[in-house]
């Protein structure tokens, strides 16, 4: 049996008491081995005999700010005289002595570490067992750029970043409404990550409202730093494939989503936004389907249905009909088949399976690999790969023909998240039409449709308009009418306008 | 958790499923890998020693090789084509893909029922299948004789069937038309086709040629007549079938040539209360186009042009009339006329009063016909200035929908 060469550590000293009267001495203990963690002594208005302790995590806040906005009043003797005592200092620091807009009064350990964390410096004052923070973040964080993914010709070019702050500030000024509101949430024991929940009070659909917050105080994480934490932990089935939250990098999506009775949530350190309740129609959606005619837009998004059952669908059709169900084929298509299949050595089943399994590995290929090669690898792949194969006879082209189209099709789906679950959804359709022909695609087709007619997303049917809404707003999902008569809310979601 | 097992167990046998090379893992005993298939395009069927002679023909492939034709003798239709099905080749033959299904003269006498029945049984065959009587002659001959090394019977076949509209020679039934006739009248129409020798023009095409030869009449199963031209222009025109054909007229000192493009034809029937036909009036109206004249008359005189409706009407009523004198003297109702009387009167007019023959026969049946020329084509006359005022779109559409 093998024996790790670590020895076992020497036992952890005690943790530091968190909710102790603020000291200097309690925060550098909470800090000890932090190399990025700074202190120093103040002299209050250049008196040596009144002493405070200058508190903060080097990198989070911006020295210049801490340099001219907190240290040089506090040291003035003609802003702070030698008559002033500690309280009085205090008193004269909460009410905006120092140039700082935010300012806060801490007592506890825990409160003053929590502030320095998020961007504050703290100056401690020992013999008050107080700290009072202020705001000073270091700016050093990405600039609001072009989204990398959802990219639309006619629309807004700002896209989340990685700070919340700025994330918040881009939906407000999106949404200039006394209304909205952003509840705050810290999600993970080891991390205090904080979230935002954001929805129009008296508008959104409140029960909604309160299960979202419930569900982000209900989460129990160690560290909130990947999407999936937001999302497993925020839906209602997390086994099912298809996505029950929306994630979008664009604050305009995610605006419009809020004017239609959703609820968005917004997590320090993810460049993105989370809306629900999460609907089949509102995945099949795009920003540009508001910016294009409404023809136009009508077109596409039953484009992108068509698609949505020919990516699904196809493989599996093919195999149903090239093995079982021969009658089906017309007789012209029939002979060219049977003409490029003559000379291939492999059943159509693993034909259609390899080609499949080829497909998924280009594509993860081109994932992960950086643009310019992943690009390359693509071509490689979709060109040589697919030509040198028919030529080789190893694959018939009609199956190239169909893996691709249904390939194509999927890239269409708006939603990524979508696309991978239908990706899912075809292999396993693809096995049944092997195993039973038509009859397995029928039954895996049924079982689909079953399944997401049971999925619910905050308690609105996931199959909403198509289901649950006795086909009332049917039309909304598929056609997009002119702005003049269009209502943004979505009947569903049962906001405060219904 | 243990769900999530099973379902894992169960995707991986289904994995499984694949790796053998497939044939004989399948759930479903219908698995047939595409290129092992033959796909059959035409069926031909003779009398043969007593035995029924079956001949199945390929079409020529998508690479272009050659049709090939297989044969067996046996008892029965499904018999023999049972046994060609396992054809000696090597290779299945798959029947869902025939069009066409020939039956020569001599085993059409003796009765079609048998063929009929195995197509409307067997869930490979199609009951859209085009059935067609080979006159004076076998099936199996006409298949050989046209077959070359790129063309198979079901190319020119389907090329006839094609023009068959524009030719007014004919109607493409099918298996199931014929079959639905047989089951509601004892009698049904199918189309006659021929095999002629053809000057040989190309060395990859056969040395025959098809040609329409009227319409056979089938009564209770068994081919008992044909139809001449005359008689199937007015089984055409009689029961709405008629889509274009070319008529040759002698009219005054010129020999005209016209297109008819489309007809309506109107039947009105005047039942009495004792449920008899009393009268039976039929009106047809022929559209037709100048193509040729070649004469010394001028189609830019009006009256003329008069004398060449009336002459053109006269012709479709004469081929209405013989159609019907020819089914009253067959005593066979292949123009349904009992269904159509009883569908306009089905309350009064009482169709199990006797044979076609017994409740037509005393009836006063008129048949009037009229004919418009639409268009001369004639150069110092482009527009058609026949005299008569040519009806508007608006005016077209509604007619039609009265008319539908």
């Amino acid at each position: 049996m093998l024996k790790s060469k670590f020895k076992k550590p020497p036992a952890p000293p005690p943790p530091p008491d968190m909710q102790a009267p603020v000291t200097a001495a309690g925060i550098e203990a909470v800090f000890s081995d932090c190399y990025d963690f700074e202190t120093r002594e103040l002299h209050i208005g250049g008196d040596e005999n009144r002493k405070a302790a200058l508190c903060f995590v080097d990198g989070l806040v911006s020295g210049s700010d801490v340099a001219e906005q907190v240290i040089r009043p506090l040291t003035s003797p003609m802003r702070f005289n030698s008559g002033t005592d500690m309280p009085g200092v205090i008193s004269m620091l909460l009410g905006g002595s120092v140039y700082v807009y935010t300012a806060k009064k801490r007592t506890t350990v825990s409160d003053a570490v929590e502030d320095m964390l998020n961007g504050f410096c703290a100056i401690v004052f020992d013999g008050e067992n107080t700290a009072v923070t202020f705001e000073v973040r270091s700016q050093e964080r990405r600039q609001v750029s072009e989204p990398k993914e959802e990219k639309v010709v006619k629309g807004s070019k700002d896209a989340f970043v990685e700070t919340i702050k700025i994330n918040s500030t881009l939906v407000r000024r999106k949404l200039r409404n006394p209304k909205l509101k952003i509840r705050q949430y810290t999600i993970g024991e080891k991390t205090d990550t904080m979230a935002a929940l954001v929805y129009l009070d008296g508008f959104t659909n409140g029960e909604i409202v309160e299960e979202a917050g419930r569900r982000l105080s209900a989460i129990k994480t160690e560290g909130a730093l990947t999407s999936a934490v937001i999302e497993e932990n925020l839906v209602d089935n997390p086994k099912t494939p298809f996505p029950q939250v929306m994630s979008t990098e664009r604050p305009d999506k995610f605006c419009m989503n809020i004017l239609e009775g959703r609820v968005g949530v917004l997590v320090d350190g993810l460049p993105l936004g989370y809306l629900a309740p999460g609907t089949l129609s509102q995945f099949m959606k795009v920003p540009e389907d508001h910016a294009n005619h409404f023809l136009v837009a009508s077109g596409l998004t039953l484009l992108r249905y068509i698609s949505m059952f020919i990516t699904l669908l196809l493989p599996a059709f093919y195999v149903a009909i090239a093995m079982y169900h021969q009658e089906m084929i017309p007789t012209k298509l029939m002979q060219s088949m049977i003409v490029s299949k003559q000379s291939v050595p492999f059943p159509t089943a693993v034909e259609v399976v390899m080609m499949l399994a080829a497909f998924e590995l280009l594509q993860e290929a081109g994932l992960r690999l950086p643009s310019p090669i992943g690009e390359t690898v693509s071509i490689i792949g979709a060109l040589i790969v697919g030509q040198s194969a028919v030529e080789a006879k190893v694959v018939s082209p009609v199956v190239v023909v169909v893996i691709a189209l249904a390939g194509i099709a999927g890239y269409t789906m708006p939603n990524q998240d979508m696309g991978a679950a239908l990706r899912v959804c075809r292999f396993l359709l693809v096995l049944l039409a092997i195993a039973l022909g038509m009859f397995g695609l029928a039954i895996g087709f049924v079982l689909i449709l079953y399944h997401l007619s049971t999925l619910e997303s905050f308690g609105v049917p996931y199959m909403t308009p198509f289901a649950g809404s006795e086909g009332r707003y049917f039309g909304r999902a598929l056609l997009r009418k002119s702005m003049k008569v269009k209502k943004d809310t979505e009947p569903a979601l049962k906001t405060g306008d219904e | 958790m243990r769900n999530m097992r099973r379902l894992c167990v169960l995707l991986m046998l289904l994995c499984i499923l694949i790796l053998p090379g497939c044939s004989g893992m399948s759930l479903f005993s219908n698995y047939r890998e595409i290129e092992d298939l033959e796909l059959i395009r035409t069926v031909g069927v003779d009398s043969r020693d007593e035995e029924v002679n079956v001949m199945i023909c390929t079409g020529v492939s998508a690479e272009g090789s050659a049709p090939r034709m297989y044969e067996t003798k046996a008892g029965s239709f499904g018999v023999a084509l049972s046994d060609l099905q396992k054809i000696p080749l090597g290779k299945e033959a798959l029947l869902s893909h025939t069009e066409n299904l020939l039956i020569g003269e001599e085993e059409a006498r003796k009765g079609i029922s048998e063929e009929l029945d195995y197509v409307e049984r067997f869930s490979e065959m199609r009951l859209d299948t085009s059935l067609f009587i080979v006159r004076e002659g076998t099936a199996r001959d006409l298949m050989k004789g046209v077959t070359g090394k790129s063309t198979s019977a079901a190319d020119i076949l389907m090329r006839l069937k094609e023009s068959l509209p524009e030719l007014g020679a004919g109607f493409d039934y099918t298996c199931k038309d014929t079959a639905v006739s047989l089951a509601g009248n004892g009698t049904a129409l199918v189309m006659a086709i021929k095999a002629e020798k053809d000057e040989k023009l190309f060395e990859d095409r056969g040395d025959m040629k098809i040609v329409p030869a009227g319409l056979a009449v089938i009564e209770d199963g068994k081919l008992v007549d044909f139809l001449n031209e005359e008689e199937t222009r007015g089984v055409l025109l009689l029961t709405s079938k008629f889509k274009a054909d070319t008529i040759e007229l002698q009219c005054g000192d010129s020999s005209v040539t016209l297109t008819a493009d489309g007809a309506k034809t109107d039947i009105t029937p005047e039942v009495g209360d004792d449920g008899r036909l009393k009268k039976l009036h039929v009106r047809i109206k022929v559209e037709a186009n100048v193509v040729n004249v070649h004469g010394t008359d001028s189609i830019e005189d009006s009256k003329y042009r008069e004398k060449l409706q009336k002459d053109l009407s006269d012709v479709m009523k004469g081929s209405a009339e013989a159609a019907i004198a020819r089914a009253l003297e067959m005593d066979a109702d292949f123009l349904d006329f009992t269904g159509t009387v009883w569908r306009a009167e089905p309350l009064k007019f009482d169709k199990s009063a006797g044979s076609f023959k017994e409740l037509f026969e005393n009836a006063e049946i008129t048949v009037e016909g009229e004919s418009i020329l639409r268009r001369t084509y004639d150069l110092r006359d482009p527009l058609n200035d026949t005299g008569e005022e040519e009806p508007g779109i608006w005016e077209r559409l509604t007619s039609l929908l009265k008319g539908s």
